[in-house]
């Protein structure tokens, strides 16, 4: 699939995930890396860049197996932006799929 | 690649970034590549899945907005790209009507602007004279004719400003154009500047002048035997004589102070060494006033050098 494509819905995808629980980066990974077939390495950049725009912030938890984990998690200004995002994505959705239709 | 050298690749590559935040973004691929070692993958395979280290490095810094293709760059681009154009289209501007290089032409506004400093900064000793002048005669002549002396007086020195300010300028900027214009850029501009305050003796002093600037070639100094003198200027000789016969008055009006403090200087020293004799020695006094002596010699000098040189002392 085109990278191009896959950039720009990865943020709605990992803002998704985290909504749903607070995650671990590697278990972030895993989960958007389910849903879109993307370069792993990736999306570490991009969740420290969601961090650093305060729409996730963080925390230590201790796990069973290896050191502490740090956990993601969505705050109010990061499920605004989780609602933006989804509503623009439809938007495009539908006006894209609208014109595939008329076109073909 | 192993996860040792992936760790040190990736301190190096981010070195810009504040270090507890570098540690903590690489602790998360430490912490990927144990899940997945976990998982049956080697080290290498990892790394290898992360692709281009530089990608992933340009990605981690787009997200603390650190150059890469941000706006910003992109803003000095256009930025730029708007300023040769508008460079581009001065120098069509200019070559449109000139023979001169735009070049040339930015050094010539350049060399305007000094020559204007420089005027300006002759007009000090001017207004010099005409306050002192102006203040000395209306306090001999008495009050009513006296102020009406000094008003004239000062008009006089003006007026005298006013024209070596205009000639000066002019001549000046002509031989520089001149000089653009035959391509002789490498000669000296203070030169010319010199030669267009002494005036009357132009033809000469120029030929001379160029006989000394050691780096001219040996061509151009025979062109500039053939045609020694340039665009004629005849009026702005005659007015340059009589300048020059005033900065001559002025410079003597300069020297009397020094000459005064010279001898002064020296009875001090006199008496020094007649203190001396009588068992009071100051060490310091001596350097002081041979230091003193030194400086205004120096001045005096400084001033015969610049304003009686080409006169008829010489």
């Amino acid at each position: 699939m085109n990278s191009q494509f896959k950039k720009g819905v990865l943020e709605l995808i990992v803002l998704l995930s985290v909504n749903k629980k607070d995650m671990y980066g590697y278990e972030l990974v895993s989960e958007v890396s389910k849903v879109v077939n993307v370069n792993e390495g990736t999306i570490y950049p991009l969740l420290k860049r969601l961090t650093n725009e305060h729409y996730f912030e963080t925390y230590l938890e201790e796990s069973k197996e290896g050191p502490p984990r740090k956990y993601y998690r969505l705050t109010a200004l990061g499920r605004q932006q989780k609602q933006t995002l989804l509503k623009e994505w439809n938007e495009f959705h539908e006006c894209i799929n609208a014109f595939i239709k008329e076109s073909v | 690649m192993n996860k040792e050298q992936f760790v040190a690749a990736m301190h190096k590559k981010l070195h810009v970034i504040e270090e507890h935040e570098r540690q903590d973004i690489i602790d998360e691929y430490i912490n990927h590549i144990d899940m997945k070692m976990q998982e049956g993958k080697t080290e290498e395979e990892v790394i290898e899945d992360f692709g281009d280290i530089d990608e992933l490095v340009k990605d981690i810094l787009d997200a603390y907005k650190i150059n890469t293709s941000s706006e910003k760059s992109n803003y000095d681009e256009k930025f730029n790209s708007f300023l040769d154009n508008v460079f581009d289209r001065f120098k069509r501007f200019i070559s449109s009507f000139t023979s001169l290089d735009v070049d040339d032409v930015v050094k010539f506004i350049f060399e305007v602007f000094v020559i204007l400093i420089l005027l300006l900064l002759l007009k000090i000793p001017f207004s010099i004279v005409a306050s002192l002048g102006a203040s000395l005669l209306s306090d001999i002549i008495g009050f009513g004719v006296g102020s009406v002396f000094a008003a004239i007086w000062s008009i006089i020195i003006n007026l005298a400003y006013a024209v070596i300010f205009i000639v000066v300028l002019f001549s000046t900027c002509s031989k520089r154009i001149d000089r653009y214009r035959n391509h002789e850029s490498t000669s000296d501009f203070m030169e010319d500047f010199k030669e267009s305050l002494r005036f009357e003796k132009r033809p000469h002093t120029e030929f001379e002048s160029f006989d000394k600037a050691e780096h001219h070639t040996e061509e151009e100094k025979k062109e500039y035997r053939e045609h020694p003198y340039r665009p004629s200027k005849e009026p702005a000789q005659t007015a340059g004589s009589v300048v020059e016969m005033i900065l001559k008055i002025f410079s003597i009006f300069l020297f009397i102070p020094f000459f005064m403090a010279m001898v002064g200087l020296c009875i001090a020293l006199g008496v020094l060494v007649a203190l001396s004799f009588h068992g009071v020695i100051f060490v310091g006094g001596y350097f002081i006033l041979i230091g003193c002596i030194i400086g205004a010699s120096a001045f005096i000098s400084l001033i015969y050098r610049t304003i009686w040189k080409g006169g008829n002392l010489r």
